[in-house]
């Protein structure tokens, strides 16, 4: 069964590139947010298996908002998207909770070997 | 990956990223209050960090290097703090080089000037303006240096009013959906097509014998008519925008004008209310990039400028389609009338200022002095709606007229 995916980020062209990537994997699309407030609302409304949260957006950041997801639920798989230079805000995402990241600009085969390492931890 | 499916959503997207940018270097310039820079440095930084991203994910390293240095130099601004005249400069230097080189990633796909110059000026630290300054002196009223101001609404100039008080944080933006051009305009011609039958069967429907029949038909095809109508008017909405897109270039033209000038810059827009096909929009958005820009021949769209009083430095916009000669004249005597107007509205103004008849000529008995000397940049749009499809200026007809100083 593949799984679900919810993708996070204020760009539309990384949102549709992540889409083409997942597109012949093991996840699915189900949602995509434009921001760190939709990211959460949309968490709560698909409950998705797994997240991909971009660190910088627009209004509540991808760190605030990954906070909000693992304060409403603990056990949530949030993988951050991040840029080069952010190499501190990713430890900090990660100390906070997110499971694991991925840095821009994507490979597919880092986005999906991210996604599945994260969903391995998730079952673990 | 389809390379020209990303391609397309890199001009688009990086196109609206360096719009959003300019409008908030303009606001930076304007010494907003904390919370309007506040707003301002992350719109930049956010921008800036976007199309450095998808310009990493297509190997385009020119603007992924210039915009990865622009986001490092906002960094320390995030902090507070205001960006002196020369990081303004620095800002819109940068924003124009990403602009330039979006469109040509979008025209041609040739190598990216990489720009080393503005590189190495974004390599020192923003020097931030020193906050004593709160106020604008009168050095600076005399005319060393600019600050643009913007007026909007039906015909009037009127300043950017500050509003008392904290702020309201930003309503997030709705969802918003991409479509393309030529899916658009399927549907309106499919709506176009609906209306057509609908006139057909209510023609036809005078045929039918029976008069129950008949009239109940006749019940149903109103209301099939209202709704038509309204899908139609909805569809136009979707096919056209507001004219102030196409304006949103205009504050940062003036601000370019006046750092040439050393002068202040008003500028007047009007109808920005009015509605213009989106084809309008895109790389060339019907704005000069800088006045010395030529494009091609408009349609329906006017955009004029006053010819104001020589007492005054004037740089004067003064662009219209291509269209017959007596034209010219019938925009001179309205934009004369829209000097009087202002004049009207200015009582300090000098009462012997009038519109020079042409460029250069002084009118009689006009002072060379003036408070608060500036230059006007006046675009109008008259009209309804339109379905202009091109714009054209006239960057010929840029003039400024100076003074004889003593």
């Amino acid at each position: 069964m593949r799984r679900r995916v919810l993708i996070a980020d204020d760009a539309a062209f990384m949102r549709e590139m992540l889409r083409d990537i997942l597109r012949d994997s093991d996840f699915e699309v189900v949602g995509e947010a434009s921001n760190g407030d939709e990211a959460v609302s949309k968490f709560q409304e698909l409950t998705p298996d797994l997240i991909t949260l971009d660190i910088v957006m627009p209004g509540k950041s991808g760190l605030d908002a990954l906070r909000e997801i693992l304060a409403h639920d603990a056990c949530a798989c949030v993988v951050m998207c991040s840029a080069l230079g952010q190499e501190a805000l990713v430890m900090e995402a990660l100390e906070s909770g997110a499971r694991d990241f991925v840095v821009k600009p994507f490979k597919p085969e880092q986005v999906i070997g991210a996604l599945t390492k994260a969903t391995q931890k998730a079952q673990d | 990956m389809d390379l020209e499916k990303y391609r397309t959503l890199f001009v688009d997207e990086a196109t609206e990223h360096l719009a959003e940018m300019s409008n908030a270097v303009t606001t930076l310039e304007k010494r907003p209050s904390p919370d309007e820079a506040s707003a301002a440095v992350d719109c930049l930084f956010r921008m800036a960090h976007s199309i450095k991203g998808m310009a990493g994910s297509l190997e385009y390293h020119a603007p992924e290097a210039l915009a990865h240095k622009l986001e490092d130099w906002m960094e320390p601004l995030r902090d507070g703090g205001e960006v002196d005249a020369a990081g303004i400069a620095l800002l819109y230097d940068t924003v124009s080089a990403l602009e330039n080189m979006v469109r040509v990633v979008s025209q041609s796909g040739d190598a990216l000037d990489p720009r080393p110059d503005l590189i190495e000026r974004l390599s020192a630290p923003p020097s931030q303006r020193d906050s004593a300054e709160s106020e604008p002196s009168q050095r600076e009223r005399s005319g060393r240096s600019a600050e643009p101001r913007r007026g909007s609404g039906s015909d009037r100039a009127t300043d950017a009013a500050r509003p008392e008080g904290p702020e309201p944080a930003p309503s997030p933006l709705p969802p918003t959906l991409r479509v393309r051009a030529e899916t658009m305009d399927r549907f309106l011609a499919g709506v176009g097509d609906l209306m057509q039958r609908h006139a057909r069967v209510e023609a036809l429907v005078t045929h039918v014998p029976d008069f129950a029949a008949q009239h109940e038909i006749a019940e149903e095809l109103e209301r099939m008519e209202f709704v038509a109508r309204d899908l139609q008017r909805r569809a136009l909405e979707i096919r056209t925008t507001p004219m102030r897109h196409l304006f949103e270039r205009v504050p940062r033209l003036a601000s370019e004008l006046a750092r040439r000038l050393g002068k202040r810059v008003e500028v007047q827009l009007g109808g920005e209310e009015v509605e213009v096909d989106r084809a309008v929009r895109g790389p060339d958005r019907g704005v000069p990039e800088h006045l010395g820009d030529a494009h091609r021949p408009g349609a329906d769209l006017e955009i004029q400028a006053p010819l104001a009083s020589a007492h005054l430095d004037r740089a004067v916009v003064d662009a219209r389609p291509d269209r017959s000669a007596h034209f010219l004249d019938a925009d001179r005597s309205r934009a004369a009338a829209d000097v009087e107007r202002e004049l009207a509205r200015h009582p300090d103004a000098h009462a012997d200022a009038r519109p020079a008849e042409e460029p250069g000529q002084q009118p009689p008995g006009a002072s060379v002095e003036s408070d608060a000397p500036r230059v006007v940049l006046h675009s109008k749009v008259h009209g309804r709606s339109s379905r202009a499809r091109e714009v054209c200026y006239r960057p010929d007809l840029v003039r400024v007229v100076r003074p004889d100083v003593e």
